[in-house]
């Protein structure tokens, strides 16, 4: 297993460069500024009648003075002259650092429009075989989940685990296309991509769904999340994917501990907020721990696990299929809400820094609360990180930083479809597990313990990006004197009146 | 103006020949920047050059700063013919007052 870290984004990315690259403009021309005030400060100095007076008693040597001002002021060498060239130059640079990322924009909207068109071409073709198939399925699920054939069906169905799947994962051929498309790694983000241009090359009549459906695809579905948005609709047929958004939350007696120490330690406490593999999770835990660094100072530390329950039927926990589905569409889940009703037990107050650490849908979460304009204006998150999730589409401010630890294998963070954005705020750190030419385990790829080893690995990392970011993180990590006091919240969805639990 | 006044307003323009080498030191460090490429290395060779040319116009502005010190000189000579004379002639005046008070003045 390759211990090499490929990272992107940060202050070495390449958005970082263009930024230094406008910045060296903006000083050129800064520069070409004061250069063209000094020569007016000159001009003005040497043009007093005064000077102009001693003509009478030396003029000759007035003479050679007014020369050389001429050279100084007037010149090909003198000051406004290279005042110009120095502000064309700043000029040039802006302009060339604006077309880079033009550039760079108009190939990702290239890109995208491509996967698109391949996505529509594959939705018109797969049609007549997609109509039975679907058709088919639906009547198979309506039909066992009458009979209490589906798994899920009883009680006790929650998955668990910091695996997020699971003891058994999932069915075979299911396995089986999961580590195929773990094998691709960025090509399989390219093809989730086609995903939402396939659905719109389906004719409407083949999605003979709520009505809800076919208004979603009179309008072109573009994007990962405004697929996401469509599936969600299917919350009414299937209860595993409605959410209802209704929570309650507990705190349990909170005890003192070491503040987190690494990197490697948060992702340790995110893993104490899984159930062990081998119980059924009806509730979750959110953790949230209280650093004071210094007497008088307190920062914050919110641990997030990712999706625990699978079943197609709904349960009690919020951290479930629903939770993925309505997160990847930008919605309000139960599981966002349980991470902010965490938040306001605790006691956490504005202007007090808050890390948000998140495994696979918590990281969802995290990134959710930290683009949400509503949240930002109660809470001061500072930090995200997070762990095997998709959230390159979410719109993290620049002034919070960001790291994303993902696996070239893991299938879920390429869910959106999109690479992460390469910036000053975000760095991106990927490792790939399979050897080359081997079949990736998306599985164990998505495992949070997988990611604990990766953690400890970006821990010891020296790229500038993630030195950079590590550097941010002093105000929650251990020190001399620092305490650290951790409270676990439970999570429990509560079913909404009117409706069978 | 006096060549006092003159060496004062030269100090004034050495000055602001400093301030353009400053400039100048700011504007060469930009060729630090991390961009690479063909278009990155005539860009570095071009900021070297013109950062070349602001310290030749701190030098052009060095220039001036010494073009009015031998003015200040110059003006000082220049009047030193008229000063002499009228000094003498104040000297010679008081003698005379002197010495006619002494030898018999209003009596």
């Amino acid at each position: 297993m390759s211990e090499a870290l490929q990272v992107r984004g940060g202050v070495g990315g390449i958005r970082a460069r263009l930024d230094d690259l406008q910045a060296c403009a903006g000083l050129l021309r800064h520069c070409a500024a004061e250069l063209g005030a000094l020569a007016l400060s000159l001009a003005r100095m040497l043009a007093t009648p005064q000077l102009q007076a001693t003509v009478t008693s030396a003029p000759v040597s007035l003479a050679a003075v007014d020369a050389s001002a001429a050279a100084a002021l007037a010149g090909p060498h003198g000051l406004p002259s290279v005042a110009a060239r120095l502000e064309a130059i700043g000029v040039a640079l802006g302009l060339a650092a604006g077309g880079y990322r033009a550039a760079d924009s108009a190939a990702d909207a290239a890109v995208h429009q491509a996967e698109l068109a391949a996505g529509v071409v594959v939705g018109r073709a797969i049609a007549p075989v997609l109509l039975p198939a679907v058709t088919g399925a639906a009547a198979g699920y309506v039909l066992a989940g009458r009979l209490r054939l589906l798994p899920g069906s009883g009680p006790g169905t929650g998955t668990g685990g910091p695996s997020g799947t699971g003891n058994c994962g999932p069915p075979g051929p299911l396995r089986l296309l999961a580590d195929l498309a773990g094998t691709g790694g960025p090509s399989t983000e390219h093809a989730v991509a086609a995903v939402p241009g396939m659905v719109s090359g389906l004719p409407v009549p083949m999605v003979l769904g709520t009505p809800g459906v076919v208004a979603a695809l009179a309008s072109p579905v573009r994007e990962v999340p405004a697929l996401a948005g469509l599936v969600g609709l299917l919350g009414p047929v299937v209860p595993g994917l409605a959410e209802p958004g209704r929570v309650r939350v507990t705190m349990r007696p909170g005890r003192e501990v070491r503040p987190p120490a690494d990197l490697g330690d948060l992702t340790d406490r995110i893993a104490g907020c899984y159930p062990p593999d081998d119980q059924p999770a009806p509730t979750a835990t959110i953790r949230v721990d209280l650093v004071s660094p210094e007497p008088g100072r307190r920062a914050w530390v919110v641990s997030i696990p990712g999706q625990q329950e699978m079943s197609l039927r709904g349960g009690t926990n919020p951290f479930d299929l629903a939770g993925d589905v309505h997160a990847m569409a930008r919605q309000d889940t139960a599981a966002r809400r349980s991470v902010l009703a965490a938040m306001e037990q605790a006691g956490i107050s504005r202007g007090e820094p808050i890390l948000l650490a998140g495994h696979s849908q918590g990281g969802m979460v995290a990134a959710g609360l930290a683009s949400d304009p509503g949240v930002r204006a109660r809470y001061d998150i500072t930090h995200v990180v997070t762990v095997g999730s998709p959230i390159a589409g979410y719109p993290v401010p620049d002034d919070v930083q960001v790291l994303a630890v993902e696996h070239t294998d893991d299938v879920v963070p390429r869910l959106d479809g999109r690479a992460n954005p390469d910036r000053h705020g975000w760095v991106t750190v990927e490792r790939t597990l399979h050897a080359p030419g081997a079949l990736a385990d998306a599985v164990t790829a998505h495992d949070l313990d997988t990611y604990r080893g990766t953690m400890r690995l970006v821990d010891r990392s020296r790229d500038l990006s993630v030195q950079a970011f590590r550097a941010g993180l002093d105000p929650f990590l251990d020190r001399p004197g620092a305490t650290g006091w951790a409270m676990e919240f439970v999570a429990q969805r509560e079913p909404v009146p009117g409706q069978a639990p | 103006m006096d060549g006092d006044e003159l060496r004062r307003l030269a100090t004034r323009v050495t000055a602001v020949a400093e301030q353009a080498r400053r400039v100048a030191v700011r504007a060469g460090g930009v060729s630090g920047v991390s961009w690479q490429s063909a278009a990155a290395e005539a860009f570095r060779a071009r900021l070297a050059e013109e950062a070349h040319a602001v310290r030749g116009a701190a030098g052009e502005v060095d220039s001036v700063a010494r073009a009015l010190m031998r003015h200040a000189q110059a003006v000082e000579v220049a009047c030193t013919p008229l000063v002499l004379p009228v000094a003498a002639a104040g000297v010679l005046a008081g003698r005379v007052w002197r010495a006619t008070t002494e030898a018999g003045g209003p009596r």
